[in-house]
């Protein structure tokens, strides 16, 4: 028995150092990232008077330094491809509950119709939140999320880590995502999947599709806004069909009438006629993304929603 | 408690602690703990039905011993039959009777008849068809006079309950368990470091490799009808591994702790998905369930003897109620049905009984021939797993239908796998890995109980703590573990 109990304390203590000396491989990760925007927000180094928020809609539709220059204010745009509401919620947290400036305005691009319903192309974006689990926040975020348990999150570094924090080459953009300086993600190609035929179909919301924690962080999102004194925009960029049919009223709906809360229904039927402004169904290509930018500056000014 | 928790991971060296420690001169003090633990463990998941397996233990105790001082056949007959009725009737009540009167409806609705059907809201209780077949497999062999019943009831409900097997099995039989737990335990090192590597290898299965490939395939099958071809083949590989990796996981793991406390539990698993025909995957597959079967339903209903009618008629009996004992829904039993006709050609042409060695026995690689049996094999395998996995019936013909459809030869879809942890190139790599050290280690009880052992401790301590890493990196939440629900 001795020698038994022995051997494990051993084998404990052998594993303790290789676990510890993990915490270089933790910490050398964020320098290997090439999107900085989720580190400057834990490090509260946002400084901004507008905040966007959002998936690839908002990243690639929505031109931040063109909108800030017509607006007069700073903008940063902090939307990510493939991100669902919840993970914009953690984002919106994170920004006020570190030392970032406080914005007087946030921008919420919502995604008709899968805002709030069953999506694989809308998720919480753990892979831009590995890279940085040396810091607590993140970690406790994995914990709430269910993918790290607490204990061993505290207990062992290498618990902390995933599969991706072992790959040490310097990240690049893929040339889909190319990040501009103030944080937007225009993109100046056609998709080979775009069909080029405006969808002219009639679809409807269904509401029973709503997924109960996507409907709880939007609603969560909102009520951060009031809480914090911000006026909230949200937006649904233009997309290359037919608006489904009920999708605003139920944003409407859950926004509610605050006059701070706002939903700006900018799918005009326009853009039906000039697939030269579309790199797919759902994004803009920049030529779109310039004149959007532009109705949604002339539309924040026009209700004075920035005070 | 699940084996794959932080409470167990607390519970057991406590466990291990006292009984070493504390208890270690006295056998009757052991056996106490381990029944008091076990009752504990149990009661973790709900303490509601504990009265349903102390009353269980009970009853095959006193049936048991009064069958044996039945003075009468027919007294010997009543006491048996009592044992088996209440079992069965419980097992039934909690496990088929939705299955039985939705069933029923459904016949009465083809004819044309509506009837209100009343089910129950009922929770299956953890390890009720584990523990049934350990009572009932000990009543039978009292009946048919192969032991005589235990006195000692704390004893005899430490065989029933000990929190090793106490979930999902193996399905233990008192001529192995017994007698081990009626004889004094002296700590071996060997024993129990053989007891720790069993347990790191079979964790290793559960939460790398069984949860990690249930991700993929939860996502492929839960939107089968929107995927190609291969991405529903990848999904049948992936819940493949999942399976294999979960319920040998987690025998692995009971057989790891059993030994930890100098019990020696009955083998679950042989590699089975090295088999080179499916007669020998069910030699190799859930073992303990395979050979209860046989020792108490092939064999009592005529087994091979008989002619060649009866042989297929039991064979086909056997497959269906083992189908049956999986679970309330037609999948399981067409699982069953299809593994019955998958046998039928070595049945019919007597060759079930042609691998009963280890394939490729003494050399690294099988012959050509070896890996078509068991490309083959294999393949089978994974195209009755579809059933086992499936919501329903037309969920998995539906998903056979894509399968097997022109896009089988398409790049797989990416969507299935966008909201997962890991690229699904993660989990092909980690079941190569996985395939790697299996067939490494095949000749033995288990993969890694000789790997390694002649390499120099630093060596074998870093293929450990590989391996201890990747179980870090990938576990997250607790997940439940397959047969937990049969």
């Amino acid at each position: 028995m001795k020698k038994f109990l022995l051997t494990i304390v051993l084998f404990g203590v052998v594993f303790f150092i290789v676990d510890k000396g993990l915490i270089l491989l933790r910490n050398a990760a964020p320098a290997k990232e090439v999107d900085k925007r989720l580190e400057m927000i834990l490090n509260g180094q946002i400084n901004a008077d507008v905040l966007i928020y959002g998936s690839s809609r908002g990243a690639r539709d929505i031109l931040a330094t063109q909108l800030g220059d017509t607006l007069q204010r700073s903008v940063y745009n902090l939307s990510y491809p493939g991100s669902g509401i919840s993970f914009h919620e953690f984002l919106l947290k994170e920004t006020l509950s570190k030392k970032n400036k406080k914005p007087s305005l946030v921008i919420l691009s919502v995604d008709d119709p899968a805002e709030l319903q069953e999506n694989t192309n809308l998720n919480f974006r753990l892979d831009r939140l590995y890279p940085l689990v040396k810091y607590p926040e993140v970690r406790d975020v994995l914990v709430e999320q269910g993918h790290k348990n607490f204990l061993l999150s505290e207990l062992f570094v290498v618990h902390q880590l995933n599969i991706s924090n072992f790959d040490l080459a310097q990240k690049k953009f893929k040339p889909i995502d190319t990040l501009r300086a103030d944080g937007s993600m225009p993109i100046s190609f056609v998709d080979a999947r775009f069909s080029h035929k405006f969808l002219n179909d009639t679809t409807y919301y269904d509401v029973k599709k709503e997924l109960e924690p996507q409907r709880r962080s939007f609603l969560n999102f909102i009520d951060i806004c009031k809480k914090n004194n911000i006026a909230l925009l949200v937006v649904c960029t233009p997309n290359f069909y037919k608006p489904t049919i009920g999708f605003f009223d139920r944003m409407k709906s859950l926004v509610g009438n605050d006059a701070n809360f706002m939903v700006y229904d900018t799918v005009k039927n326009v853009y039906a006629q000039h697939e030269e402004y579309f790199s797919d169904d759902v994004h803009l290509k920049i030529n779109g993304a310039v004149i959007y930018t532009n109705e949604l500056a002339d539309y924040i000014r026009r209700n004075n929603l920035i005070k | 408690m699940l084996f794959n928790s932080i409470h167990f991971a607390i519970f057991l060296p406590i466990v291990f602690v006292l009984y070493w420690f504390v208890t270690n001169k006295n056998l009757k003090l052991q056996n106490m703990l381990l029944l008091v633990s076990s009752y504990f463990f149990y009661a973790c998941w709900d303490y509601r039905f504990l009265f349903l397996l102390v009353f269980s233990t009970l009853l095959d105790y006193f049936t048991g011993i009064k069958m044996h001082d039945a003075k009468s056949k027919a007294g010997k007959k009543f006491w048996f039959w009592l044992s088996i009725g209440i079992n069965l009737g419980f097992l039934g009540f909690f496990k088929y009777y939705n299955f039985f009167v939705q069933s029923f409806a459904d016949m009465l609705e083809m004819t044309g008849l509506h009837v209100n059907i009343w089910t129950l809201k009922i929770i299956l209780p953890v390890g009720i068809s584990f523990y049934t077949f350990h009572g009932l497999s000990y009543v039978i062999d009292i009946y048919k006079d192969r032991i005589k019943p235990e006195k000692n009831f704390y004893e005899y409900a430490v065989f029933v309950s000990f929190f090793p097997l106490l979930v999902a099995g193996p399905i233990e039989r008192a001529t192995h368990l017994l007698p081990q737990i009626k004889k004094a335990r002296h700590f071996d090192y060997t024993k129990a470091v053989d007891g720790l590597r069993q347990i790191l290898w079979g964790l290793f299965k559960k939460i790398v490799i069984a949860d990690t490939c249930a991700e993929y395939a939860n996502a492929i099958f839960a939107g089968s009808h929107g995927y190609n071809g291969s991405t529903l083949a990848l999904g049948a590989l992936f819940f493949t591994f999942q399976i294999y990796g979960d319920f040998s996981g987690y025998s692995d793991i009971a057989l790891g702790v059993a030994r930890l406390f100098g019990i020696e539990l009955l083998r679950n698993f042989a590699f089975p998905y090295f088999s080179r025909d499916i007669a020998e995957f069910w030699r190799r597959w859930h073992i303990s369930l395979s050979t209860w079967f046989r020792d108490y339903l092939y064999i009592p209903l005529g087994g091979s003897k008989g002619g060649t009618f009866k042989k297929v008629r039991n064979t086909f009996i056997i497959f269906i109620v083992s189908g049956f004992w999986h679970g309330a829904n037609w999948t399981f039993i067409i699982w069953g049905l299809l593994n019955a006709l998958y046998i039928m050609p070595s049945i019919l042409f007597k060759t079930n009984r042609n691998n009963l060695d280890t394939v490729a026995q003494g050399r690294i690689f099988p012959t050509i021939r070896e890996l078509i049996s068991m490309v083959v094999t294999f393949s089978l395998t994974v195209l009755a797993w579809i059933f086992f996995r499936a919501d329903n019936l037309s969920h998995a013909m539906d998903y056979i239908k894509r399968l097997f459809s022109s896009s089988l030869f398409m790049m797989p879809n990416k969507k299935p796998f966008l909201a997962t942890k890991a690229h699904p190139g993660v989990g092909l790599v980690l079941i190569l890995f996985f395939i790697i050290i299996e067939w490494m280690g095949r000749e033995q009880q288990y993969a890694l109980a000789t790997l390694g052992k002649s390499w120099h401790r630093t060596f074998r301590w870093a293929f450990y703590y590989i391996l201890i890493i990747a179980i870090f990196l990938f576990i997250g939440k607790e997940q439940q573990f397959i047969y937990f629900q049969f």
